[in-house]
């Protein structure tokens, strides 16, 4: 189920009725909750709810074994073994879903024939025979939309319940609530146990006040960026360029980088507003996951402000149990690209979502290195002036978008022929035919829609906030009447559903 | 979680009262700040007008899309509900607004 559409739109309203309705009764609500997230989850496939339903219960027994084993002080080896055990589990489901036809079609056979071919005729028919048994299996397996999401979601609940930063949740209930949430469930944000499950097990009353004026800001936003600008800039520019890169001049290619780099911006920030916005209707509070990332002076700053709850996990969860920045520069280095590379692969199994975590990585390395030396630019005398700090937001945006050129080319041939197209900067097969005023225009609004970010609006939405209900009901509903008008027929899936 | 907040916060004018953070640098919102919030009664309220206005400015562009699904019993109960909500809100002139905006930006954009 995608959220802008019409089937969404009627979920949403009976899911906000009953789960209202049920106010007085926390344990039928609780159950209307899951359900609703199941239904969600389960309108796509069936059989991958109740798979979600099966990690919900693994987790939550694992992790109330830890919680009794550490009360019954026992041995630290044991709760280390049983994390390692539900941590591999949980990876181990991931990486068969998500990593296995690039491991045997991407690295195990590519290695696997000049090895064959030294060995002679036979086994060469040995290796082509393999092939043609096994890629029709790894044909089949299906990736479950959002098990990316879900799985880091379920390992920072066991690892917190570890770590005793945060108790198991009162019951199976409260944790597969959180485990599937409907708004979150399929591209975040990845919201913390600590932060959703006590929510989830307290369930907002209906006395509380609820923060209508922002969740309606939110939603509509979010429908603005992904059906007006995102679904515009990937249709017009983005797609056709970066599928057949070489009929297109330098600077058009270029055009469609910029598009790519906003249209990515606009569609995952989309869902993710959309996601807070129908938690908030529903008493429930999610983190913010951008903060105008393409504001950002320095790459580090980058990922302080896109996609924060990813970002946070990994600082969390693998740069911080490998040594952090605590072991040595040259072990900090490592740290950092370790994660990065981590988290290029996390995005997609593919050559291009290495390589792009890769230069992330090998970049932030070289920015602290230059920190470093010029005496660490986090301190007040470091901050740069107005002129620096423009000049560092052009350049990171840059930086960024030639990462963008391998994260969307989805084969390096792709990324290679992108960035010789950009360097010849006129091709022979085509003029320059995309820089005009409509690109340019829906490329500088989908840039401004980063203004919906963080707290910018705030003085907007007190106002909003005084108007009397139904004329705000009704002005949110003329605003999507435009936003629909505006948009083409039929909605894209967004973006981050593939991960 | 957001270590940002933290930097931005210690970064201070020549006067040595912090820098005001505005546009691109205003901070994340804060959950201890007071936000502007309504009861529930006046949620439920909103949402239904919300609800009831957005169908009735919508409701002939989403006959329109029903007729294109698949013909089966999902596309016979889609119509059958959306053809009466049609014809009241085309009677009405409610689609104009909709069918305008489609017309003169909406088609020349997504041409």
């Amino acid at each position: 189920m995608l959220f802008p559409t019409t089937v969404f739109a009627f979920f949403f309203g009976l899911v906000f009725l009953g789960h209202w309705a049920l106010a007085r009764h926390p344990r039928a609500r609780k159950v209307f909750l899951l359900c609703a997230s199941l239904f969600f989850y389960g309108f796509w496939s069936w059989k991958f709810a109740l798979m979600l339903l099966g990690s919900a219960l693994v987790n939550h027994a694992v992790a109330l074994r830890l919680e009794r084993m550490a009360e019954a002080s026992a041995p630290p080896r044991s709760r280390r073994r049983l994390l390692t055990l539900i941590v591999a589990l949980n990876l181990g489901l991931l990486g068969f879903f998500k990593y296995t036809g690039f491991l045997v079609a991407d690295v195990l056979f590519p290695l696997l024939r000049p090895i064959g071919a030294a060995i002679g005729p036979e086994a060469v028919w040995a290796l082509v025979r393999a092939q043609e048994e096994i890629y029709p299996w790894i044909s089949r397996i299906v990736l479950p939309v959002g098990i990316s999401f879900f799985t880091f979601q379920a390992l920072s609940y066991v690892v917190d319940v570890y770590r005793r930063r945060t108790p198991p949740a009162q019951s199976w209930l409260d944790f597969a609530n959180y485990l599937a949430f409907f708004p979150q469930l399929v591209a975040g944000p990845i919201v913390r146990a600590a932060n959703l499950v006590p929510q989830m097990e307290r369930m907002p009353g209906r006395t509380a006040p609820i923060e209508a004026s922002r969740a309606m800001v939110l939603i509509l936003a979010g429908l603005f960026k992904k059906i007006v600008v995102a679904n515009w800039l990937a249709s017009h520019l983005a797609d056709p360029v970066f599928a057949w890169p070489e009929m297109y001049s330098g600077p058009d290619i270029l055009l469609a980088v910029y598009a790519y780099a906003v249209q990515i911006y606009c569609d995952f920030s989309a869902y993710s507003d959309i996601a807070i916005g129908s938690a908030l209707l529903l008493g429930f509070h999610f983190p913010a996951n951008f903060n105008a990332p393409y504001a950002a002076t320095t790459l580090q700053d980058f990922w302080r402000r896109w996609h924060m709850s990813l970002s946070s996990w990994l600082r969390d969860y693998l740069y911080i149990p490998l040594g952090g920045s605590q072991r040595g520069v040259g072990r900090t280095y490592v740290n950092l690209l370790l994660t990065f590379l981590l988290g290029g692969l996390w995005h997609g199994a593919a050559w291009t979502f290495l390589l792009w975590g890769a230069f992330h990585g090998l970049y932030l390395t070289a920015e602290r290195a230059v920190r470093g030396w010029l005496g660490g630019a986090d301190s007040a005398a470091g901050m740069p002036s107005k002129v620096g700090a423009w000049l560092g937001r052009i350049w990171i945006f840059h930086v960024v978008c030639f990462s963008w050129i391998l994260f969307r080319g989805g084969k390096v041939e792709t990324a290679s022929a992108m960035l010789q197209g950009i360097g010849a900067w006129r091709s022979s097969v085509a003029d320059i035919t995309l820089w005009a005023r409509v690109p340019l225009i829906m490329v500088i609004i989908g840039l401004a829609t980063q203004l919906f970010d963080g707290d910018r609006l705030w003085t907007h939405l007190h106002r909003l906030n005084s108007l009397p209900a139904w004329a705000l009901g009704a002005a949110g509903a003329a605003v999507l009447t435009i936003i629909l008008a505006l948009g083409p027929e039929g909605v894209a899936p967004f973006i981050y559903f593939q991960f | 979680m957001n270590t940002n907040r933290h930097n931005l916060a210690q970064k201070t004018g020549p006067n040595g009262r912090p820098l005001e953070r505005r546009g691109v640098d205003a901070p994340l919102p804060d959950p201890e700040l007071h936000r502007p919030t309504w009861p529930l009664k006046q949620v439920w309220g909103g949402l239904l007008t919300f609800y009831l206005v957005a169908l009735a400015l919508n409701a002939a562009s989403l006959h329109r899309n029903n007729e294109h699904m698949p013909y089966g019993p999902v596309r016979s109960f889609w119509v059958a509900v959306s053809a009466p909500l049609a014809r009241v809100t085309t009677a009405v002139g409610l689609d104009r607004p909709r069918a305008t905006l489609t017309r003169t930006i909406g088609d020349a954009l997504n041409r």
